[in-house]
């Protein structure tokens, strides 16, 4: 399939390229017939009066998108009614619906994710942002996915751009955006209570109340709160949690003007079990999350074809364990502004990003060296993370079908390190060229070309992990010292770069069903790889074993951007309505990864390995056969990995390995206009299965069990 | 070349779900169209239809000289309808003419329409701009936003019991040089 794609001059027959070259006409042949076809219904449909309209009942909880995206890129919107509809409480479990996205719980409160490869749960090559708020952190690059909990009801969509996006998202958003958009406070000028129970969720509760408050002002606050058990199945370790949340939203419209205020402050306690090191005897590290947030917007619409918005942040966010600390402070300003001239809609915006991090590694996790010198134990890491950017992009719409987008980003990043004065700093400029063929009104082809970066995380300059720690003459420690073997960070290490070429097709073929098929290929060049260091004396800074009699040995494994590869895959959609009861959806993709031969001076280790299966297919089912009862079906097939023969995937990661079915299955009741009941099963026919691998040294990760949770609702 | 059983059945899986599929939207095509109409609208085929209605419950300043009435569809196009929309109704004889914009068009553009449906492309914050130029204009702004009439729009569709309903904005309504209809208010929520 990718030699189809890369290369045309393998369809050999002429018949096969006669038709390929009517293809496109063809498309547009049925899609005329079909919109049509449309057209003709709802014609007849205007000559009925008003009292005749307002007795027809209309399809409702359809899973078609009624507006076809006009996205130039591989999106996939989770509506209000999908995340009604899916009855879940956690975010994670609500994005397991999009193709091309790799999700699998880690542990209860951990989930390792990935969009077109390179999943983790320190996953760094994809962005997520809370309406415009970029939760990115340069501590690793990634998510804490178990703090971003949100009171789901709220969520008015969430869109998912598989793919680059860093022209106008920035750095980082190397492989896909997530977008979590939540309600306007317009929505939710009523209140609303739930509470849901079920086998490890012991409880989630929530209550939002909303309101008008002045003229042309709402308001909304909420208060959250859940407690989930431990895995069953996870024997070393215990990985309960809960989280309290609260948070409020104020919007204010005043003719061109329009403003928005929230704030968002959240507490967690858990046991992390993903964040290990083998100096620590234990399996969990108990974990206090606090992170608060207030974001303000000021838009203003100058005129019908020129706007600009202004928004500003701020971000403290404290991970407190046992062991080691995190404390970050952000300050986040953007000015974006767009300008519609005749064909072409510019779009332009500046902004600053600044991170104050205060890293203590306690005894868990040592800090880099100065040169010549060895690694700093027990001292705080302070780094100045900022961020400066500006971007440009035009669309253009040169003819009546044919538009062109094309842009780029500049970026400036600097590291301050105040605990050894190194600094890192880099300049990138991200540009796309992105092309869209409107065939008809519902239907559009679309090809892009991108080149993205990844910047290096602060831990992977400065982060020592501990992985193996002997104590001496232990085997297979061979010397009379102690010995310590670490993964890390070095300032060497740069960014990794990525060039992508994309096309998809889209099109609602009727008001029944819709199909989005889109291919890539993504290459990757200066992917982060490792260099295995000789054993030195850790004192004198001599080749061991000629060391010091109170010495001790040490030896360094650090990053390294030795390893290139590329990535090809399909994914597709389609979207049906079967019949007025019946809405069914499904998804496959399938992901290619080609690595380049490794260098010899090149190691891999898990963290280096991109793993998501080759093959992945869901299939979605809501049935609406009596009036006040929703029963949805889903499965997911996750096939097999390609590297099931690396020897860093045998003895007990190889269970990981295995495919994996999962049927989940929900039930919706609607007991009142006011009043809602649903039940849920997660894992129907499973027992129980290993979704993800430790990441980490000393880690582990959980096995998911069967669940099932029963929920009510009332809206007042 | 070597096939490998595990990716025949792979490839297997793959083709069954293809070949379901088509079967599905080759039999749920021929089956719906089969079937009464009138059970099997969604949301946006009812919306055009209370919209191409909307014309006879209103009568604008110029309606007895000028029988056009200019529907503004502004935004993202949810209708899945073409660009052509010309028709005479054959109740009223209101000819209704029916203009699309992608974007925003400017307000000279919008202040030429009689009825303008906003889809939810268009943020609260633009329709806040628009009705606060259209003001004290006799233009029939429509929209499904929720609080699409407490941010100052005139008609905004609503669901209830799974049936299409819609609000008006009365207050604003009333300060027109607008004749509405009294069955639409007794229609309305």
């Amino acid at each position: 399939m990718k030699y189809l794609i890369n290369n045309p001059s393998t369809i050999k027959t002429r018949a096969a390229k006669k038709l390929l070259a009517l293809f496109p006409q063809l498309l547009l042949t049925v899609a005329g017939c079909w919109t049509a076809a449309v057209q003709a219904d709802t014609d007849s449909l205007a000559d009925l009066t008003l009292d005749d309209l307002m007795n027809i009942e209309m399809v409702s909880g359809s899973k078609l998108k009624q507006e076809l995206s006009d996205v130039t890129a591989a999106a996939y919107v989770i509506t209000e009614d999908d995340i009604k509809n899916a009855g879940v409480t956690s975010l994670p479990e609500l994005l397991k619906m999009v193709p091309g996205l790799f999700i699998a719980q880690a542990s209860a409160n951990s989930w390792a994710v990935g969009i077109r490869g390179f999943p983790g749960v320190f996953s760094n090559k994809m962005l997520v942002m809370i309406d415009g708020r970029s939760l990115f952190s340069p501590l690793f690059s990634g998510v804490f996915w178990e703090q971003v909990d949100l009171y789901l009801p709220d969520i008015e969509r969430i869109e998912v751009i598989r793919g680059a996006g860093s022209t106008l998202w920035g750095a980082n958003a190397v492989n896909g955006v997530i977008n979590i958009i939540t309600k306007s406070t317009l929505d939710n000028q009523s209140s609303q209570l739930y509470a849901n129970t079920g086998s490890q969720l012991n409880y989630d509760a929530g209550v939002r109340f909303g309101a008008k408050i002045a003229d042309q002002s709402y308001a909304r606050v909420y208060l959250k709160s859940k407690s989930i058990d431990g895995s069953r199945f996870a024997t070393a370790s215990d990985d309960s949690w809960s989280s309290d949340a609260i948070g409020a939203k104020w919007e204010h419209f005043a003719g061109r003007d329009s403003f928005l205020v929230s704030a968002d402050y959240l507490e967690q306690s858990l046991n992390d079990t993903t964040v290990l090191t083998s100096r620590i005897n234990t399996n969990q590290i108990p974990t206090d999350n606090t992170n608060g947030n207030l974001s303000f917007q000021w838009q203003r619409q100058i005129s019908t074809d020129r706007a600009f918005t202004l928004s500003a942040q701020i971000q403290q966010s404290e991970r407190l364990t046992e062991y080691y600390s995190i404390d970050d402070h952000m300050v986040n300003l953007e000015f974006d502004t767009s300008y519609q001239w005749q064909d072409h809609l510019f779009s332009f915006g500046v902004g600053g990003r600044s991170h104050d991090i205060d890293f203590d590694p306690g005894n868990v996790f040592d800090l880099e060296a100065h040169e010549g010198t060895r690694n700093q134990r027990n001292t705080i890491a302070t780094t100045d993370a900022t961020i400066l950017s500006a971007y440009f992009q035009d669309e253009w719409r040169f003819a009546s079908d044919h538009s062109v987008i094309f842009g780029t980003k500049f970026e400036s990043h600097q590291h301050d390190y105040g605990h050894t004065n190194e600094e890192y700093n880099a300049s990138l400029w991200l540009p796309t060229l992105r092309y869209r063929l409107d065939l008809s009104d519902s239907s559009r082809f679309w090809a892009a070309v991108s080149h993205s970066a990844r910047i290096p995380s602060v831990a992977e300059h400065i982060m020592q992990i501990p992985t193996i720690t002997l104590p001496p003459g232990s085997p297979p420690n061979p010397f009379s010292w102690s010995f310590e073997q670490f993964t890390s960070g070095d300032h060497a290490f740069n960014k990794e770069t990525i060039l992508s070429f994309e096309a998809g097709f889209r099109a609602a073929i009727n008001s029944h069903h819709s199909i989005d098929i889109v291919a890539y290929h993504n290459r990757y060049n200066d992917v982060r790889g490792f260099t295995i260091g000789p054993a030195i004396c850790r004192v004198s800074q001599q080749p061991a074993p000629l060391c010091a009699l109170d010495d001790q040995i040490d030896q360094h494994v650090t990053f390294n951007n030795g390893l290139s590869l590329s990535i090809n895959g399909v994914e597709l959609t389609w979207l049906s309505r079967f019949s007025d009861t019946v809405n069914l959806s499904g998804s496959y993709s399938y992901m290619n990864q080609v690595a380049d031969p490794i260098p010899a001076n090149v190691a891999t280790n898990i963290m280096a390995l991109v793993l998501a299966p080759q093959h992945q297919f869901a299939l979605q089912a809501d049935w609406q056969g009596l009036e006040s009862l929703n029963l949805g079906f889903k499965y997911k097939y996750l096939g097999r990995y390609k590297q099931r023969d690396d020897p860093l995937l045998s003895g007990p990661n190889s269970r990981f390995l295995k495919r994996h079915h999962s049927v989940d299955m929900v039930a919706l009741y609607d007991l009142s206009a006011q009043w809602k009941a649903k039940f849920n099963i997660t894992n129907l026919f499973q027992q129980r299965g290993q979704e993800w691998l430790p990441e980490f040294p000393n880690s582990t990760t959980s096995e998911t069990e069967r669940r099932f949770a029963l929920g009510l609702e009332v809206t007042f | 070349m070597r096939i490998n059983p595990l990716h025949c059945r792979a490839i297997v899986v793959w083709l069954m779900t293809v070949l379901l599929s088509l079967v599905l939207l080759g039999g749920t095509t021929g089956a719906s169209a089969a079937k009464d109409k009138k059970r099997d609208l969604q949301q946006h085929e009812l919306k055009w239809a209370y919209i191409m209605n909307f014309a006879r419950y209103f009568s604008w300043p110029q309606s007895k000289v000028n029988p056009v009435v200019n529907t503004c569809v502004v935004g993202r196009n949810p209708f899945l309808v073409t660009k052509n929309e010309l028709s005479v109704n054959k109740k009223n004889g209101k000819i209704s003419v029916v203009k699309y914009y992608d974007k925003l068009p400017s307000i000279k553009t919008m202040q030429q329409c009689h009825m303008i449906y906003f889809s939810s492309s268009i943020t609260r914050a633009q329709l806040s701009f628009v009705f606060s130029k259209l003001k004290g204009l006799p233009i029939v702004t429509i929209g499904d936003h929720q609080g699409f009439i407490q941010i100052g729009g005139i008609l905004q569709f609503t669901e209830k019991d799974n049936k299409l309903h819609f609000a008006l904005n009365k207050p604003v309504l009333s300060t027109m040089s607008l004749k509405v209809h009294p069955s639409l208010l007794r229609l309305s929520d």
